[in-house]
């Protein structure tokens, strides 16, 4: 089987997730919704991928691009496409790294959807595996959630009053260097008082 | 058998059959088959015929507004995936010449409430019964091997097809490495097996597999379509030439 193909089939499958989290959120859909007609590239420097987003009503397609032309365009690295992703703030698409040509509202539209994107994730895995183990496990991931917090808000005290603790108990440095000089002339003077020690010694055996 | 009696023949499988009589025949197989058209599709191609359909929607190029024509479109596959690409300002056509599984696709279409944008007729491929230029794009999937004169229809395609639109063949073809086109071969052995035991009818996939044999291989078909006029004529093998999607534009001045 041949790799487009297989790409085919992979963003087949990315399209149906994504649909099924945009379809959570009626807000993104109208967002969606005005963009229908437009078609973005993504396209990734290092390494070198390129993925078209065909926007058509309330639907958006992933695509090659074998076929198509892109009303905008955007190029960068991996790793600042993701920050751009990551961070959902429009602002970064500016910054160095990132590259955009056309019509930049097609991507602008893009980033809002992705910065309001709210999806009831619970309301949909209820109708798969019922209310209350839907309950159950919000709650818990809510307990977790909550627990994680307290946690490492909890070590960054701790670790931040060790430190100041423990920074008292430390010598200075000016000091430690006079320690360190002191023990070594200590250690020449025990050597020269140990020298004489064998001299006598060996003087009263004669 | 004389050069008149050739020339009133064609092939329908192995066998060589009155040309009247082709259109006829073919018929009674996808008549036999409408109903668990799609489950055998699964079947035989182990799944893989959804993501090629896919990948061929991709090389259709449509944008919403478009006006296609899904030809031989039979249980809907294609329509399905063509209409919300085309939104709701476009159009799709699904035409086939067997009102059976013209019938099995709409109902599928109007049981998936995807109705609005989508319309049906039967038509013959070789000569289709609309106006001239009247579509963006003409696809025709797993179709073309069964139609009696292969070229009058890719003409007919090609006067269908608005300049600047394109048409797309999807179809079987010749595997390009020997060792899968022998496997391929052992595989295609089983198809009238497991029509027997899936629908109760060997023979309707006796013929399907005679009838791939049969059909033209790429750089053929890709000749043909040059022939109907069709510019910038490319080819797609799938799976290492098990399939392939061939793609004739029609330039926008004669």
């Amino acid at each position: 089987m041949n790799a487009p193909i297989v790409i085919s089939s992979a963003l087949s499958g990315c399209e149906k997730i994504i649909s099924t989290l945009l379809a959570q959120d009626n807000a993104a859909l109208e967002k969606v919704r005005a963009l229908s007609g437009k078609i973005l590239q993504v396209h990734c420097e290092q390494p070198t991928l390129s993925l078209y987003i065909q926007f058509v009503d309330d639907q958006l397609f992933l695509l090659q691009g074998v076929a198509v032309v892109a009303d905008c365009s955007l190029q960068g690295k991996a790793a600042s496409l993701l920050k751009l992703l990551v961070t959902r703030n429009s602002a970064y698409m500016h910054s160095e790294g990132i590259k955009v040509t056309g019509n930049t509202g097609v991507l602008s539209g893009t980033q809002e959807i992705l910065e309001d994107l709210d999806i009831d994730w619970e309301y949909q895995l209820s109708h798969v595996i019922g209310d209350i183990p839907t309950q159950l496990l919000a709650d818990g991931i809510d307990l977790a959630r909550r627990f994680f917090e307290r946690a490492s808000a909890s070590v960054r005290e701790d670790v931040s009053h060790f430190l100041i603790t423990e920074k008292k108990l430390f010598p200075e440095k000016n000091d430690l260097e006079s320690f360190c000089s002191d023990v070594d002339a200590l250690r020449l003077r025990v050597d020269r008082l140990s020298g004489r020690i064998d001299r006598m010694q060996s003087q009263t055996a004669e | 058998m004389t050069d008149k009696q050739k020339q009133d023949t064609t092939h329908f499988g192995y066998q060589q059959v009155p040309v009247e009589e082709k259109t006829g025949l073919v018929g009674q197989v996808f008549h036999s088959v409408a109903q668990k058209y799609d489950l055998m599709n699964d079947v035989m191609s182990l799944g893989t015929h959804r993501i090629i359909k896919r990948f061929t929607v991709e090389l259709s190029a449509l944008r919403p507004g478009m006006t296609v024509l899904d030809l031989a479109g039979g249980t809907g596959d294609f329509s399905l995936l063509f209409a919300p690409i085309v939104g709701k300002e476009g159009q799709v056509i699904l035409a086939d010449i067997n009102e059976s599984m013209v019938s099995v696709g709409r109902d599928r279409i109007l049981d998936k409430g995807r109705c609005e944008n989508i319309s049906y007729t039967l038509a013959n491929a070789e000569n289709l019964p609309f106006k001239p230029e009247s579509f963006d794009c003409i696809c025709i999937a797993y179709g073309l091997r069964n139609v009696t004169d292969k070229q009058a229809a890719l003409n007919s395609m090609f006067e269908m097809t608005r300049p600047g639109g394109r048409t797309l063949v999807l179809e079987f073809s010749k595997p390009q490495n020997p060792l899968l086109e022998k496997a391929y071969d052992a595989y295609s052995t089983l198809w009238p097996k497991a029509g027997k035991l899936v629908i109760g009818d060997a023979e309707s996939y006796q013929y399907l597999v005679e009838s791939i044999r049969m059909h033209p291989d790429q750089e053929t078909l890709k000749r043909m379509m040059q022939e109907a006029g069709f510019t910038d004529c490319h080819y797609h093998n799938v799976m290492g030439g098990i399939c392939a999607i061939h793609v004739g534009h029609k330039a926008l001045t004669d």
